[in-house]
């Protein structure tokens, strides 16, 4: 598939990557540059004897490079990757060199011995009983504390928690850390992390406790509840789902066209949330990833491609997430359908809320909406008359203006109730990332 | 919602001190509430239960707001062409690098194809316009009606609509307001003064020196009264810039000290020289003339700092640089190349406060008899009359390393550089400085043919020879993106 300048700079580790990158990504700079249907590789002049070999991986994106840098990847297979997507013309049809080749059949065995070592290991069920059970232990007595501390939140009223400075919240993220339940740790901090400057903190912070409240009652009754929410629950309190567990089950095959990704910075620890919509199946799917600074995402997907791929879906009461199971190639992105109305999206809302209490964002792709102002904030009009609320920073909202012009476009956006954040949008028939 | 309020008020106070009743909530929650209260252990469990089930059916219930009667009146369709997908990727490109030369180029080229941006990449430019003035006029050009239209919703991208002056003056921020002063001085100077003194009491000591800063002192030569007043000011920052206007103002009173004061030390004298073959004229300097103490409060030292000058003519030497060239010529009857003459034969080491006065009251005349005299010796700040042609000449002869920050590049001034010219340039440049930085900043004047070139260009100097290697691919590259730019625009 073709790689746009932006989606190949969105790799790079950072600011200086990219610069340098950008002044790599020229001809003069390469001994030689070599392309076949597998790979792209190169020889870039650097400070030593030798010029350094610059390797990429087409298949699942994978850079290498001789050089000493410890930045992944680095400024040559950013600048090798931008020359290639610029001037394709410039690289020559070749066999591959030894060097080349040894990677990736290096990079193929490793996959298999994966595979392999994974499919032979034979758990001892007893020490695994063991591990769950202390593991079990651990996660109830973390949740007793937090419900006591919850309790004595809203005992003593919500009024102070603005003042209320750092170790408060930090103090009881680590304990749930410390109980092994790290889905109501991210919790936790997600409360001390409400904007108190905000007009509307209150309903936003008791949203968030009474979630957890429910997350912990729910819990305690886990037995009683239905398989898929059973597992939403689970998956909230921490526990994880096997993925290889998940790879074995049979998944969804579709058209998948990537509406583009959300990046949220924990501490060292960046998570991508890559949204997806099978043209078939007209589901929507999130893919997420995790991975510690300095390292690529082990999938890039670039918004406004497509890929035929086979997801499979994590077990929930509202299946969303997912993990590619499959992936056949990737292609040019494809028209898609989405909703023609916001009370058709609030139908669906309600029905999700049905299903699931938990769901926090809900993916809509939505035809033919206009932006429209009332007082300072800006509103997505429906055909009908109808509108929400655009939670976004100023510059996208602008840019969607500029390429609205005043005319309805098709917009995925991603939110809860009647503010949803703009994702990307369809204009001139190419879905643009905002 | 009212339910919601009392939910809120409930948590914000604590169910220690109020509880949740029916009849906070509808009716329609009185059995879940029931319930709750029946199974709950205590009143903060039965709260929160609720929350989590009220919020759960306020999410599920949410209704989009009826917005039926917010309109949006459309962009009006351009006149002109949308620049192409290729154009649009070489726009790309050059934001990624962040080099002004080449956006200053890539709006030159828009403009002369009488193309306009596609809508993607508007909001972004009118943001770099807002940082960069110079490229104001291009890119209101370039992003057409579509651009026109956007910039009613953020006041900072509206450059086109002109704000009534008097709105600027009342209620603009600080750097609004300078700029208003600075372009009023050109076109109506006297609103200029009027604003200024209507405001002068209420502004900071800081602003009132800096909308000084942006007024010329000429503007004040009808009216010196009250620039002069304002030496009762309590700042000594206020009292300092006034002083240096009043100093470029020949008819202050200021000047009209220093004058009646150099004048007096300063005398023509006639002799004979060769036998009494020739007349002989020189300068005389009559440094036991005294001087007024007043004159010691406007910001003349009384001490030399030139071991040069006696304490006395470095006094004589400040009162010539302060007063305008054009008096010496009334006072000794004679021609600006005379009077010059006399004091490079006589009177060398005062010569130099001569060229501080043509400088300080911009005398042209002085100026250009100045620089025939010198033969581009520490002239520099003489050229200040020309034209840029003929400055941009006259450094190149005299100070080429002057013209390393000569050109700044807006979409307005991009005129390519001839071939030869490019070659001089990069050979002063490159006996000049180490910094790639004048070599990027000027890439959009370097014909792109001149990349064939670079090679032959380098340096004796070993230590210079990786700066070039590294530098003259830098210049490559972004020749390259400049040959993008050409290519598509000529699509």
């Amino acid at each position: 598939m073709n790689w746009t300048e932006e989606q190949i700079l969105s790799l790079a580790p950072d600011e200086s990557s990219k610069k340098s990158g950008r002044e790599l990504a020229s001809p003069s700079k390469w001994v030689s540059l070599y392309i076949n249907e597998k790979a792209v590789w190169g020889e870039c002049k650097g400070s030593g004897a030798n010029p350094y070999k610059t390797q990429i991986d087409l298949g699942n994106i994978a850079f290498k490079c001789s050089c000493p840098s410890r930045k992944f990847p680095c400024k040559h297979g950013i600048g090798l990757f931008l020359l290639y997507a610029r001037q394709p013309k410039d690289f020559s049809q070749s066999e591959m060199p030894a060097w080349v080749s040894e990677w990736l059949e290096k990079r193929n065995e490793k996959q298999e011995k994966k595979t392999e070592a994974e499919s032979t290991v034979i758990p001892d069920p007893d020490a695994k009983a063991k591990r769950v059970a202390s593991r079990q232990k651990k996660v109830e007595d973390g949740i007793e504390e937090l419900q006591l501390w919850i309790k004595d939140i809203i005992r003593n009223g919500i009024l102070n928690m603005p003042e209320k400075g750092f170790a408060f919240w930090e103090n009881m993220t680590k304990r749930m850390v410390d109980a092994q339940a790290p889905g109501l740790a991210s919790m936790v901090k997600s409360l001390g992390n409400t904007n108190f400057f905000s007009e509307e903190w209150q309903t936003k912070f008791l949203d968030q406790l009474s979630r957890i409240h429910l997350v912990i009652e729910s819990y305690k009754r886990i037995d009683s509840l239905p398989e898929n929410l059973r597992s939403d629950i689970r998956s909230l309190i921490g526990f994880t789902q096997s993925q290889d567990e998940l790879k074995a089950q049979q998944g969804l095959a579709d058209v998948w066209i990537v509406l583009g990704k959300q990046v949220l910075q924990d501490d060292n620890l960046t998570v991508e949330r890559n949204w997806f919509y099978g043209i078939q199946s007209k589901r929507y799917a999130l893919i997420l990833q995790f991975y510690v600074k300095a390292q690529l995402p082990p999938l890039n997907f670039a918004a406004g491609s497509s890929i035929i791929a086979e997801l499979v879906f994590f077990l929930s009461a509202f299946p969303l997430r997912a993990i590619l199971k499959q992936l056949d190639h990737a292609q040019e992105g494809m028209p898609c359908e989405g909703f023609k109305s916001w009370n058709d999206v609030m139908n669906f809302e309600g029905s999700v809320s049905a299903a699931s209490p938990f769901v926090d964002q809900l993916p809509v792709i939505v035809e033919e909406i206009l932006p429209v102002k009332k007082n300072n904030t800006w509103w997505m009009k429906d055909k009908e008359g109808f509108g929400v609320q655009l939670k976004s920073n100023e510059q996208k909202i602008m840019k969607l203006l500029a390429m609205s012009g005043g005319k309805p476009l098709d917009l995925f956006l991603v939110g809860r109730e009647n503010s949803f954040e703009p994702v990307g949008v369809w204009y001139n028939r190419q879905y643009k990332s905002l | 919602m009212e339910f919601w309020n009392n939910i809120v008020n409930t948590s914000l106070l604590g169910t220690e001190k109020r509880q949740l009743t029916a009849a906070d909530l509808p009716t329609v929650f009185e059995g879940v509430l029931t319930e709750l209260q029946q199974s709950a252990k205590d009143n903060e469990e039965k709260f929160l239960s609720f929350v989590a089930v009220i919020s759960n059916y306020r999410q599920a219930g949410a209704l989009p707001a009826n917005v039926a009667s917010l309109m949006l009146v459309g962009a009006p369709a351009e006149d002109k062409k949308y620049c192409s997908d290729k154009s649009m990727r070489s726009l790309r490109v050059v934001l990624a690098e962040e080099n002004n030369s080449l956006l200053g180029y890539w709006l030159r080229w828009c403009l002369d194809c009488d193309q306009v941006v596609q809508p993607e990449l508007i909001s972004e430019l009118l943001g770099i316009a807002v940082q960069h003035k110079a490229f104001r006029n291009a890119v209101v050009t370039v992003c057409g009606r579509r651009g026109e239209w956007l910039s009613q919703f953020i006041e900072a991208w509206n450059f086109s609509q002109q704000k009534n002056p008097e709105e600027i003056w009342q209620t603009g921020k600080p750097e609004e307001r300078k700029e208003l002063l600075h372009e009023l001085q050109k076109t109506n100077p006297q609103q200029a003064k009027e604003f200024l003194r209507s405001a002068w009491k209420d502004e900071p000591a800081n602003l009132k020196v800096d909308f000084l800063r942006e007024l010329s002192p000429g503007i004040f030569a009808n009216d010196l009264e009250w620039l002069e007043g304002l030496l009762q000011e309590k700042s000594q920052k206020v009292k300092e810039q006034v002083l240096g206007m009043l100093k470029r103002i020949p008819s202050s009173n200021l000047v009209q000290l220093y004058w009646n004061q150099v004048s007096k030390a300063v005398t023509l004298k006639s002799g004979k020289a060769f036998l009494g073959l020739l007349n002989k004229t020189s300068v005389e300097i009559n440094s036991s003339v005294p001087f007024d103490d007043s004159i010691f409060k406007t910001g003349i030292d009384k001490l030399s700092n030139n071991k040069q000058f006696t304490d006395e003519e470095f006094i004589i030497f400040q009162l010539i640089s302060n007063v305008p060239p054009k008096k010496w010529e009334q006072h000794f009857n004679e021609s600006p190349k005379k009077i010059i003459d006399f004091f490079r034969k006589s009177q060398e080491k005062f010569f130099p406060a001569l060229i501080n006065a043509a400088n300080s009251f911009k005398d042209e005349a002085w100026a250009k008899t100045l620089l025939d005299q010198l033969n581009g010796s520490d002239d520099t700040e003489l050229t200040f009359y020309m034209t840029g042609e003929e400055r941009r000449d006259y450094y190149l002869k005299y100070h080429p390393k002057y013209l390393i920050n000569y050109f700044q590049i807006t979409p307005e001034t991009v005129n390519e550089w001839s071939r030869d010219f490019t070659k001089k340039m990069y050979e002063i440049l490159l006996s000049e400085t180490y910094n790639k930085t004048y070599f990027l900043n000027t890439i959009a004047l370097v014909p792109v043919e001149f990349q064939s070139e670079l090679d032959s260009l380098f340096p004796d100097d070993p230590a210079m020879k990786t700066f070039w290697t590294n530098t003259s691919e830098e210049i490559k590259r972004l020749l390259t993106i400049k040959n993008q730019i050409i290519q598509s625009f000529k699509l």
